[in-house]
């Protein structure tokens, strides 16, 4: 498999986050990746989707969220994006301890993924969530 | 079409289909086996699912998570705040044999807050004996 990205455009609503799921699992098996690392990696586009989901868009007007792939022999590049309000930034650190109100999202992406980044898109407007996780796995 | 970990790529989405089994193997307690995905989507249903057990009746809840085929940070904060909530007299159990499923718990370190059991026989023999059902 080579390096071009592999995108999936969805609407900004919680019954669609199956399809980043499928999409990301379906990928990374092929590429050898451990079943704890394809579970892993369910994980964290689940929840950099969901997180989107949830406070990207107002209620009523809605938009999409983007996830690209960039998959290489040993690696999963993978970025969720939106066009929506954006993150207040620099996030807390330490992150909150799980709480059952939310929150743990962002501290469960941390714990899966090698490199977590989080920034706005251009102009300040939506979130860029970039995560990079190596497979460790004999390929 | 099945990869090495035995999973039906053509079936997957069918696979991941959320739904919800209770079962009262006695009158305090409730079972509820999870299958599918419990996501931002599906998370509110089993909320209600658990109420509704509560509200039925039951003091000690079982969540058998053994067809689950993924939980995510909305799916652990259901399960936390019904373990809060719950009578401490009863007892909550939570049935995970996969170790894809049982991964978010120990990433989360839940595992150290949730009794985790690898069977729903090994859980309801853990909790606090009330009488059985004969109903």
């Amino acid at each position: 498999m080579g390096d071009a990205a592999i995108r999936l455009c969805f609407p900004a609503r919680a019954e669609y986050l199956v399809l980043p799921r499928l999409l990301v699992a379906g990928v990374v098996r092929k590429l050898g990746f451990s079943p704890q690392e394809v579970a892993d990696l369910e994980l964290a586009v689940t929840e950099a989707c969901a997180n989107a989901v949830r406070h990207a868009y107002a209620d009523g007007v809605g938009g999409d969220v983007e996830v690209s792939l960039r998959p290489s022999a040993d690696r999963l590049e993978l970025v969720v994006s939106d066009a929506g309000a954006g993150m207040t930034l620099p996030l807390p650190d330490p992150p909150p301890a799980p709480s059952p109100d939310g929150g743990m999202g962002l501290p469960l992406i941390r714990a899966v993924v090698d490199d977590l980044a989080i920034g706005n898109g251009s102009g300040g407007c939506g979130t860029i969530v970039r995560m990079t996780k190596r497979s460790h796995a004999d390929v | 079409m099945r990869d090495s970990a035995g999973r039906d790529h053509a079936g997957a989405l069918h696979e991941t289909e959320f739904r919800l089994e209770e079962d009262r193997p006695r009158d305090d307690t409730a079972v509820v086996a999870v299958f599918g995905d419990v996501d931002l989507h599906s998370a509110e249903a089993l909320d209600e699912s658990l109420v509704a057990a509560v509200a039925g009746g039951a003091t000690s809840l079982v969540v058998d998570l053994s067809s689950a085929t993924f939980v995510d940070s909305q799916g652990l904060g259901v399960l936390l705040r019904h373990r809060r909530r719950l009578d401490p007299r009863g007892g909550f159990r939570l049935v995970v044999p996969r170790a894809e499923i049982r991964r978010v718990f120990e990433v989360s370190s839940l595992d150290q807050i949730f009794p985790i059991d690898a069977s729903r026989e090994d859980a309801l023999a853990s909790l606090p004996q009330g009488p059985p059902n004969d109903g």
